[in-house]
């Protein structure tokens, strides 16, 4: 009878751990997963750590102190978009409105930098007039391909991606002055204009590598 | 003619070619309040990598630093976040975030991951996934220090500033001292040093992206990408 007595309490803990190993592997019948339960469960990302409702995992980080609020000072979407279009008062401010604000804050601004940089301005070789290049320049956003080439500009593919060997500015130069015919640009230095669609910089300075971390090591 | 937006320039150019040197070099060409400080963002570049899997983001900060000055009084600053921001449904809005942040001579990682909230005020999102690299001090590509974790990899440090670009000559036009480029221009840039942030991961963990985004390539799922500079407050 005496042995019987120890065999209930390990009956219960066999039928208990079966139990929870249905648990875990089937998450939908836990009523509440706890930071306490000893199982990693519910969207925590470690044991009983991580995920919306428990303590940080501090395995990888240590302890270190990573809490408090940061507020924005800069931001960078599109290469060189705030020197050439935003007027210099108008930085700070650009660089601290959301993306999906900036349109409705500083397209105006960015039309009429474009007009007063390049007053003849008509159309680019996107087709466009000057709202719509100016309202395409205020979702300053990098768009990049989830597949085919990522390019700033490779003469086929446009605003797919920022390379580090893309000639952005050169891009950016033939948008504002070069006209709507990219086989005949304006302000190409010939028939009397000046040149303004490229600066006669057309690569880095030092060759980028072929992988990891693909930026050319530091002088 | 010089037009009123272009005197503009010229003024505030001259202005600070004659009075701050220091801050025209320290600033690719930015806005006052963050031109020539630790969280004064430089360049931003997203491509695929050289595993066509894998999608690559930099992050470059400090732009125009001379040779030498990374390792000596240019550094990451424990106090600025480096926010990569990810919409993947094309509203503008980011629905992923990549952070980085700085302690000790170690680059820290968290993400990519739905942040704790959206706009211009963060917190550190310490329950994604969290890796790190120290921080690389040297100058030759075999002292580059690379980190990996969960199909990822990382670098922070300085590297030659990828940017290229005859700013001096744009300024001059711009100013009115000169009409146009030159055929074969001089690259202001040349020689000179970013600090530089590089993580590169798979493009599944962003999910497919939205098509519709870019007139010029319709078909094709873009994922919409900038990048921030955030300051503990």
């Amino acid at each position: 009878m005496k042995k019987n007595l120890y065999i209930l309490p390990i009956l219960f803990s066999i039928l208990l751990f079966v139990q929870c190993t249905e648990e875990i592997t089937d998450n939908s019948i836990i009523p509440n997963a706890t930071c306490t339960d000893g199982i990693q469960n519910g969207d925590e990302t470690g044991l009983d750590c991580g995920g919306s409702n428990c303590a940080p995992c501090e395995d990888a980080i240590g302890g270190i102190d990573f809490s408090g609020t940061y507020m924005q000072e800069d931001q960078v979407g599109r290469p060189a978009v705030s020197i050439v279009y935003i007027t210099p008062g108008l930085r700070d401010a650009y660089n601290t409105t959301i993306p999906s604000e900036l349109t409705a804050n500083f397209q105006q601004d960015m039309q009429a930098n474009l007009l007063l940089h390049h007053p003849a301005y008509s159309t680019n070789i996107l087709g466009q007039d000057a709202t719509a290049f100016s309202t395409l320049l205020s979702k300053d956003v990098l768009w990049v391909g989830q597949s085919g080439i990522t390019t700033f500009y490779d003469g086929t593919n446009i605003l797919t991606g920022r390379r580090l060997q893309d000639d952005v500015m050169d891009f950016h130069l033939l948008l504002l002055y070069g006209g709507a015919d990219v086989n005949n640009p304006l302000n190409d230095g010939t028939n009397g204009q000046p040149l303004l669609i490229r600066d006669g910089v057309s690569e880095n300075d030092k060759p980028f590598l072929a992988n990891f971390p693909y930026l050319a090591s530091p002088f | 003619m010089m037009n009123k937006t272009k005197l503009t320039f010229a003024i505030a150019f001259l202005g600070m070619l004659i009075t701050a040197p220091f801050l025209l070099a320290g600033d690719h060409f930015d806005a006052p309040a963050v031109s020539g400080t630790s969280s004064d963002l430089s360049s931003f570049y997203a491509f695929e990598g050289a595993n066509t899997n894998n999608l690559v983001l930099v992050a470059n900060l400090q732009g125009l630093l001379p040779s030498g000055v990374p390792t000596q009084i240019a550094q990451f600053d424990e106090d600025v976040l480096v926010e990569f921001n990810i919409d993947t449904t094309g509203d503008l809005i980011e629905d992923l975030v990549i952070q980085a942040t700085k302690r000790g001579d170690t680059m820290y990682f968290f993400g990519p991951v739905v942040p704790i909230s959206t706009g211009l005020q963060s917190e550190i999102a310490t329950f994604a996934t969290q890796s790190k690299v120290a921080i690389s001090s040297g100058t030759t590509d075999a002292e580059a220090i690379v980190a990996t974790n969960n199909g990822m990899q990382f670098f922070a440090g300085a590297r030659d500033d990828a940017f290229f670009f005859d700013l001096n000559r744009f300024n001059a036009i711009v100013s009115g001292e000169v009409t146009g480029f030159n055929e074969v221009g001089e690259d202001t840039f040349a020689g000179t040093n970013t600090l530089s942030i590089v993580v590169e991961l798979p493009k599944s963990m962003l999910g497919t992206g939205a098509i519709g985004i870019n007139p010029n390539a319709p078909t094709t799922p873009i994922y919409s990408i900038w990048v921030e500079t955030k300051r503990k407050q």
